[in-house]
């Protein structure tokens, strides 16, 4: 390269070099990534290892932050089990829902349209903060659904976010709501199945729960593939309605991960320990990732592959 | 078409890179300057500051401004990335933690040669902004902690509150307005450390020790009454049960779910502009037994300057400007407490609005003698460790989850007096 550019050639010819160009286009990008991704991730592996205040420089002090997530912080684990339990709940019945969803607006009729739409809007606004806090009106311990609840003549005391039983439920279904950008993916491979599969099983007498467990399942399963590790690496990193519902309680029962690591990092002023325990959640993610890739060769069929 | 586009975009470009040397070819001295609150502080905080433009017309200020909850976080985000603000709000709680750290700039040299002026504040409300004997604070005003409450109820029962309740009368008062209205009491179930602060100051003690290696106190009863009372007050229908508070905002709490509150004097106006009630206050209440009172005066916030910052001296500008001239008062009255110099505070006090000359009269009321205690030392920077353990624990206790109190409390001493230990030691 350097070569070729010192041999006199003007700066329009050069600028004019087909490279040049692209590389010009995604210079933004290419920026945003190195600022705002790649030089944070390096640092917060470096100061995983430190004690850091913000105020005053980083320390370096080994392993002193994981020996401390391991052994001494109580609510490291805590929060790591239920973020563990949240997605654990979450991700099936998200999964679903949508696939059940997409299932019912793959047949076409007249509003088909409007109702995709209106599935996905939920979506769209979904982690929006005021979606969170509108959540949390809707089951606060005067909100709608103890109203609705009493005008059924049901009890309206249930205390759904102030209930250690609860509590996670309610956060759970707020996720769950927002199933519309895993229900259009499924729709589109609904709808990628050759009607001649099912033209034949239906000549062959089978009926719609059969074809499917037999046609349908078995065919979008690249895509269950698909949603299933996007869900879980979502689920695992959910911040959002924890922090604006609960603040991770009560009884720390909603505390997920994310919370509890934004609490010592920006509360506490502890940003070394914060970046480590954001580096291990990046290994069980990794991990879990891998797990599911692994075991996707007994459970996703590929057409291509002939199997 | 393509060359149109050409030429727009550089023009675009040239007028970007054009514009801050535009600016700064008026050659006037820009300031940052940042602070938390409510609404009405901002409104008030920025016509005082146009006027402070006014009068110092070389001088530019860009304000930028937060709630509570998120001011520290951008706080320290700026700090840390080089961008403090020049001027900006700081709190008792987090007075030692900064200036430990060296982010604020000594104000001594500035108070010696007069630039910033304290000829008429007295000697004790400097004191509170120096640490380890150095000035990097001063003070916007006196406040005290108070009791806001529900004036409107308490007339319309025909009760009455005392100007310092004591905590059985408190206790009264909640249980006969839980009878009436519903509204039961989030003070006497709060079990923070705020709380058990005032609770310790009844009997002489403090929450840590002189130096903040270790808490003021080794007996658990301090923090077993605490819990205990919560308890009581939960089963006997007064004490806000928890998980069935319903307010969004802490302002919204006095109009759904409690009759009295526990904030700072200064905050009256904010929580009367917000509900559109008649909200009054008292003394924070007292305990049966207390030998001293619970109460005490206390620099309401700090301005601080940023040692990073290189307009030191235009800074201070604005400082003395806040400390000391009647036009900044006029605009912002009381809102960020009673003024600290005694001619300011005469100022106030003959134009002052209902709010403001009501806010007067209490810290008067609180500096007499036996009103309040002496002030405690500013909290170590680990203080909301402590704190959020001592939550962690109140939560269990108030969900009923523990049968032991005594050992509770004790193994939280226990917790805390270890994170007090190995805490860094400030040099």
């Amino acid at each position: 390269m350097a070569k070729h550019a010192v041999q006199g050639r003007s700066l329009r010819e050069r600028m004019n070099h087909p490279n040049v160009v692209g590389y010009v286009f995604i210079l933004p990008f290419i920026t945003g990534l190195l600022v705002f991704t790649v030089i944070p991730f390096f640092t917060s592996l470096y100061l995983a290892f430190t004690e850091y205040n913000i105020l005053s420089p980083a320390k370096w002090v080994g392993l002193k932050n994981f020996h401390k997530m391991f052994f001494e912080d109580k609510l490291f684990w805590t929060s790591f089990w239920v973020t563990f339990k949240f997605a654990l709940i979450q991700v099936p019945i998200k999964l679903t829902v949508s696939l059940l969803v997409a299932l019912i607006l793959s047949k076409t009729t007249r509003l088909t349209g409007y109702y995709r739409a209106a599935f996905y809007i939920p979506s769209l606004m979904g982690s929006s903060v005021a979606i969170a806090l509108l959540w949390k009106q809707l089951f606060a311990f005067n909100g709608v659904i103890n109203q609705v609840l009493g005008l059924l003549g049901l009890p309206d005391n249930q205390r759904w976010l102030g209930d250690p039983k609860t509590a996670l439920g309610v956060l759970i279904s707020l996720g769950v709501w927002q199933f519309g950008s895993s229900m259009l993916i499924f729709l589109a491979a609904i709808k990628n199945i050759p009607a001649s599969f099912h033209e034949a099983a239906i000549v062959d007498g089978a009926g719609p729960v059969r074809r499917f467990f037999a046609i349908t399942l078995p065919m979008i399963t690249p895509i269950l593939f698909f949603n299933l590790i996007n869900q879980v690496i979502g689920s695992f990193q959910a911040f959002n309605s924890s922090y604006l519902i609960t603040g991770g309680k009560p009884l720390n029962t909603t505390l997920y991960y994310g919370v509890h690591l934004y609490n010592r990092a920006f509360n506490h002023y502890e940003m070394g320990y914060g970046s480590a325990m954001a580096w291990f959640m990046l290994l069980v993610i990794a991990a879990f990732t891998a797990l599911i890739f692994r075991s996707s060769s007994a459970w996703v069929y590929y057409e291509s592959e002939g199997r | 078409m393509k060359r149109t586009l050409a030429l727009l975009l550089s023009l675009l470009l040239v007028l970007t890179l054009a514009l801050p040397a535009v600016s700064s070819a008026e050659e006037k001295t820009q300031l940052t300057i940042l602070w938390w609150g409510s609404q009405t502080r901002h409104d008030l905080t920025v016509a005082m500051i146009e006027k402070f433009e006014e009068k110092y017309p070389d001088i530019d200020l860009i304000v930028d401004y937060s709630d509570w909850g998120g001011y520290w976080t951008k706080l320290a985000a700026q700090v840390a990335g080089g961008q403090a603000p020049d001027i900006f709000q700081m709190d008792y709680a987090y007075l030692a933690q900064y200036a430990t750290n060296n982010v604020l700039a000594p104000l001594d040299t500035y108070m010696a040669d007069g630039t910033l002026d304290v000829t008429n504040v007295s000697e004790n409300i400097i004191k509170t902004g120096q640490v380890n004997g150095v000035t990097y604070a001063i003070s916007t005003g006196t406040n005290a902690p108070v009791m806001l409450y529900r004036k409107d109820i308490i007339e319309e029962l025909g009760l009455e509150i005392p100007m310092t309740p004591t905590a059985s009368e408190y206790a009264d008062l909640s249980r006969k307005i839980a009878e009436a209205t519903g509204l039961r009491s989030t003070y006497i179930t709060d079990c923070s450390a705020d709380i058990l602060r005032f609770r310790l100051r009844n009997y002489g003690l403090n929450l840590y020790n002189e130096e903040a290696t270790k808490l003021g106190f080794d007996d658990p009863k301090y923090i077993v009454d605490m819990w205990q009372d919560a308890l009581d007050a939960q089963h006997e229908g007064w004490g806000m049960i928890p998980g069935e508070e319903t307010a969004a905002t802490a302002f919204d709490s006095m109009v759904n779910d409690s009759w009295s509150r526990y904030q700072n004097s200064n905050e009256l106006a904010a929580y009367r502009d917000s509900t559109g009630l008649d909200i009054s206050m008292v003394q924070i209440p007292n305990l049966d037994d207390a030998t001293a009172s619970a109460t005490y005066l206390k620099p309401s916030m700090f301005w601080c300057i940023a040692q990073q910052s290189e307009k030191k001296e235009a800074a201070v500008k604005f400082l003395n400007f806040f400390t000391n001239d009647p036009e900044c008062f006029d605009i912002i009255g009381v809102e960020r407490a009673i003024p600290i110099s005694s001619e300011m505070r005469a100022h106030v006090s003959e134009n002052l609005d209902a709010v403001g000359q009501e806010v007067a009269a209490f810290i008067e009321y609180a500096s007499l003698p036996g009103n309040a205690s002496p002030l405690m030392n500013p909290d170590p920077a680990v203080h909301s460790q402590v704190a959020d353990l001592l939550g962690q624990y109140s939560e269990q206790v108030r969900y009923e989850m523990i049968d032991d109190l005594e050992a509770t409390a004790l193994q939280f001493i226990e917790e805390a007096n270890e994170i007090l230990a190995s805490a860094p030691v400030a040099e």
